[in-house]
């Protein structure tokens, strides 16, 4: 606590402070001002002991935090990246709540062959996955197997429509866009990866509308990537068809991801989650796997409908460009063998000089030889396209559980285009045999004209045919010509030769001609058998598929209504059945309630038997101690008169006022005793007086007694007549001297003689009976008093007279009271 | 009597009575006999004697009276007063 503040109390008289005093007193010791001191200097030493203070290397501190801060936050975007690349849910968690986090992670982490970002991300991802998952379901599976329950065919239907929709839109809006891009990332990578091919071909992405959607896109597909990626729709075709492997390659991949892409963007959670429960039995989820299994099987078939389309088309083109080729291959063919034979025979006439036309022989031969390789080219990669497309057919038929008629004509057309492109081959073929035959023709020529050669040669070495460079001298000229007749009679005899073995010849060429031909025709024959077979196969595989539809469509209408029946009759078994159980039940019920209500009565009339029983008793015992109470309360009233009587007013201070009025009580006793006579005479017998003004309780009597004994004493010698003062005092005098020798009693069983008795000695039994408590026989003494004592006592006698009266009453009372109760008294 | 005498009480109370009457009349015998001998006989002392004798025995021949005939009621009489007399 810092004390700085606090002053020093002006009491501390101190030297140093103030004025100085003559006391002796001690220096002043400034407390506060040292212990100040002493806390500030001890703060320092701990601040300092602490460490240093803020102020010295603020801003290195400053510098480390924002450092310290800043790798800590890039530490955790960058944690947040990597786990985002491993996890693509929290990538997507991320991109949900983080604001440009797509763009960010999109930039770090897509890098390599991937879409355009249509908006669709997670869409596509999802399509991988269900691309994916696909993959190794169809792997799984040789036929179908009852696919895992779903939750809700509408759920999913309402699903399909919308991811149906927005895979239209998306590819629709996805083939506006530039695809340059993506159409040679896919091809870039697919070169690669050729070998992902075949696999890539048995996807099975399963949904029905978006399929077709996704097969126009496809070929829409197709079509674009044409002209930006080729460019070269100026160029001649061969470059365009030079690629058609990759192309092809190409596109089928584009279009597997677009058609995943679609498809997948259908199907949503059922086939993200192979892992279900297993599948019960209810009717409703047969139903939902029957539709089930239609969609997937139509799903399925779309799908390699789709491929198949995309296979066909592809082919057709191929096929188209092939054939092309080689008709041009033919064409050239028979142009070339057409300039030969046009060189060949007419030697100057024509428009074109004969050098002008051997150019344009081999001109022709050029061309032709280009072609033919441009022929063999695409014949080649056509026929490759075709097996593909057959082997594709064939699996796709296999996968399927019955061939789709779109199947079979994809599969006619197949076999058209495949009969097409063998005939322009055969074309081919047969042009060059034509052109065959005219190189012979022209080998022969050449051979000829090099037998001529030589020949002038030897004759005339000097002389090169073809260059008539100036003049020839005689000489050469005869030779020459004689050479020429010599040749001439050669060739005569030659052709003479050859006009007799024209014949044999000619047989023999026709011999070769229709072996040739037969040959041809053999060809020919079998690729219209071919043809036939296949298209009788088809028309039968087209039956069954139509006879097989037929017959599933029937057969489930039949089960439908199979289906129907049962459940109607269920219903009506169940409904009985309910009602049975139900009747029964009521039945069983209503016993119990019976039963029970019986059981209950029973019990219930026990109860009250009793109750009443107990009511009876409790009725009686209460009359009984009502009279009891009754007997009771008259018990205590006349005890309590009787106790009055005896005792009077005990609050009273003097003897005097101890009476107290009995009327109260003499009431109560009434009213307690009823209407019972002998009570009400009783009650009768009670004095009037003792009633109005009550009586003396026997001790005031006792004491009054006392009193009058004096005065009757003092005037014991005066009669009923009076006396004069003298014998007053006389009379006194006697009372004085007469010694009162104690209270006499009289003695047990003697008789009194009333003569002898005078008033001392009456009033001294009177005494004694009263200190006996025996009230009755005072008074009996006190009446025989006579004269001036007995006017003097009257009183006295007449209280006591009352209160005995008033006791005797009482006591009868209590008496019969108690015979009341203890008659009572159960 | 308004209050109830008691029996034994009645003797006491004719004794009393008797007695203030007897110093009544004494007293008043005293005060005549104080007058006569005032007045009249020049301060001798035998007419206070004299009266008070007399007062004595005035009162006593009363107490005597009472007491012999004690039956006897006092008795006072009362006027009639007629209506609209005061």
């Amino acid at each position: 606590m810092w004390r700085a503040s606090r002053r020093v109390p002006s009491r501390i008289k101190c030297l140093g402070q103030g004025r100085p005093t003559s006391r002796a007193q001690q220096p002043c010791r400034n407390y506060a001002e040292e212990g100040a001191d002493k806390s500030a200097k001890a703060a320092q030493a701990r601040l300092q002991a602490v460490g240093s203070l803020p102020t010295e290397t603020s801003s290195g501190g400053v510098g480390r935090t924002i450092l310290t801060a800043t790798l800590a936050v890039g530490a955790g975007v960058g944690g947040l990246t990597v786990y985002a690349k491993t996890s693509p849910e929290f990538r997507k968690t991320l991109e949900g709540n983080i604001p440009y986090a797509r763009e960010y992670l999109g930039a770090v982490l897509d890098r390599g062959p991937k879409m355009p970002d249509l908006g669709l991300g997670g869409v596509v991802d999802k399509a991988k996955d269900m691309v994916g998952m696909g993959k190794k379901k169809e792997e799984q599976l040789g036929s179908f197997l009852p696919k895992l329950s779903k939750s809700k065919a509408d759920e999913e239907e309402k699903q399909r429509k919308a991811a149906a929709d927005t895979a239209a839109q998306a590819v629709s809006v996805g083939t506006d866009e530039p695809m340059p891009v993506a159409a040679k990332e896919p091809s870039a990578a697919h070169k690669e990866s050729a070998t992902k091919r075949p696999a890539k071909e048995k996807k099975p992405v399963g949904v029905e509308k978006p399929e077709e959607t996704a097969a126009a896109a496809i070929a829409a597909s197709m079509d674009e990537p044409l002209p930006p990626e080729s460019k070269s729709e100026p160029k001649a075709k061969k470059k365009a068809e030079d690629k058609p492997a990759t192309k092809k390659k190409a596109l089928k991949e584009k279009a597997e991801d677009t058609a995943a892409a679609a498809v997948a963007a259908a199907l949503d959670q059922p086939f993200a989650t192979e892992a279900r429960e297993t599948p019960m039995r209810t009717p409703e989820e047969v139903q939902a796997k029957l539709l089930e299994k239609e969609i997937d099987d139509l799903a399925d078939r779309a799908a390699t409908l789709a491929i198949i389309q995309h296979e066909l088309q592809d082919l057709k083109r191929t096929a188209t460009s092939a054939i092309h080729a080689q008709e041009e291959a033919a064409h050239a063919t028979k142009m070339h063998s057409e300039q030969i034979k046009h060189a060949m025979d007419e030697d100057t006439s024509g428009p074109l000089g004969k050098e002008e036309q051997w150019q344009a022989v081999t001109g022709a031969k050029e061309a032709q030889v280009d072609a033919l390789k441009q022929a063999e080219a695409t014949a080649a990669a056509a026929r490759e396209n075709l097996e593909k497309v057959r082997a594709v057919i064939k699996q796709g038929k296999s996968s399927l559980s019955e061939p789709d008629q779109e199947i079979l004509s994809a599969e006619e057309e197949l076999g058209k285009l495949a009969y097409e492109l063998e005939t322009a081959v055969g074309k081919v073929s047969k042009a060059q045999a034509d052109a065959q035959v005219m190189q012979e023709y022209q080998a022969l020529v050449e051979q000829g004209r090099k037998q001529f050669k030589k020949e002038l040669e030897s004759i005339m070495p000097d002389v090169k045919l073809g260059g008539w460079r100036g003049k020839l001298s005689e000489d050469e000229l005869n030779s020459l010509i004689a050479h020429a007749h010599r040749r001439i009679e050669q060739l005569q005899s030659q052709l003479a030769e050859q006009q007799l073995l024209e014949k044999s010849r000619m047989d023999d060429a026709l011999a070769r001609q229709r072996t040739e031909d037969e040959k041809e025709t053999l060809a020919l024959l079998s690729r219209e058998l071919e043809r036939q077979k296949r298209e009788l196969a088809l028309a039968q595989d087209l039956r069954i598929a139509q006879a097989r539809d037929q017959y599933e469509a029937e057969m489930r209408t039949q089960l439908r209504r199979q289906a129907g029946a049962h459940s109607e009759h269920l219903q009506d078994v169940l409904r009985v059945q309910e009602q049975e159980l139900s009747s029964k039940h009521q039945a069983e019920m209503h016993d119990a309630l019976m039963d029970e209500r019986d059981r209950y009565q029973v019990k219930l009339n026990e109860a009250m038997a009793r109750l009443r029983g107990v009511e009876a008793a409790i009725e009686g015992r209460a009359d009984i101690e009502r009279e009891a109470r009754k007997a009771q309360e008259l018990l205590i009233a006349c005890e309590t008169l009787k106790r009055l009587i005896n005792t009077g007013n005990e609050e009273a201070a003097s003897w005097e006022e101890r009476r107290i009025p009995l009327s109260r009580e003499v009431n109560t006793v009434k009213e307690a005793a009823g209407d019972s006579k002998f009570f009400q005479t009783l009650l009768g017998s009670v004095p009037q007086q003792a009633m109005e003004a009550g009586v003396f309780p026997e001790d005031s009597l006792r004491q009054r007694f006392l009193r009058v004994k004096r005065v009757c004493r003092r005037v014991a010698m005066i009669d009923e007549t009076g006396g004069t003062l003298f014998q007053f005092f006389v009379s006194y005098l006697q009372s004085l001297l007469l010694v009162d020798a104690g209270r006499r009693s009289l003695p047990p069983g003697k008789e009194v003689d009333p003569k002898k008795l005078d008033t001392f000695t009456l009033l001294s039994y009177a005494e004694h009976s009263l200190e006996n408590g025996d009230l009755e026989q005072a008074a009996r003494f006190m009446n025989q008093l006579k004269g001036e004592p007995r006017k003097v006592a009257s009183d006295w006698l007449e209280e006591a007279r009352l209160t005995l009266e008033a006791r005797q009453a009482a006591q009868a009372l209590a008496a019969a009271a108690a015979a009341v109760g203890l008659g009572n008294l159960v | 009597m308004a209050a109830e005498v008691r029996s034994e009480d009645e003797l006491g109370k004719k004794w009393d009575r008797c007695l203030a009457d007897t110093i009544v009349k004494m007293g008043g015998g005293l005060a005549v006999g104080v007058v006569f001998s005032v007045f009249l006989f020049k301060r001798r002392p035998w007419p206070v004697a004299f009266g008070t004798g007399v007062g004595l025995g005035m009162g006593y021949s009363n107490c005597q009276h009472d007491f012999r005939n004690p039956n006897l009621l006092h008795g006072t009489f009362v006027k009639k007063i007629e209506k609209g007399e005061k």
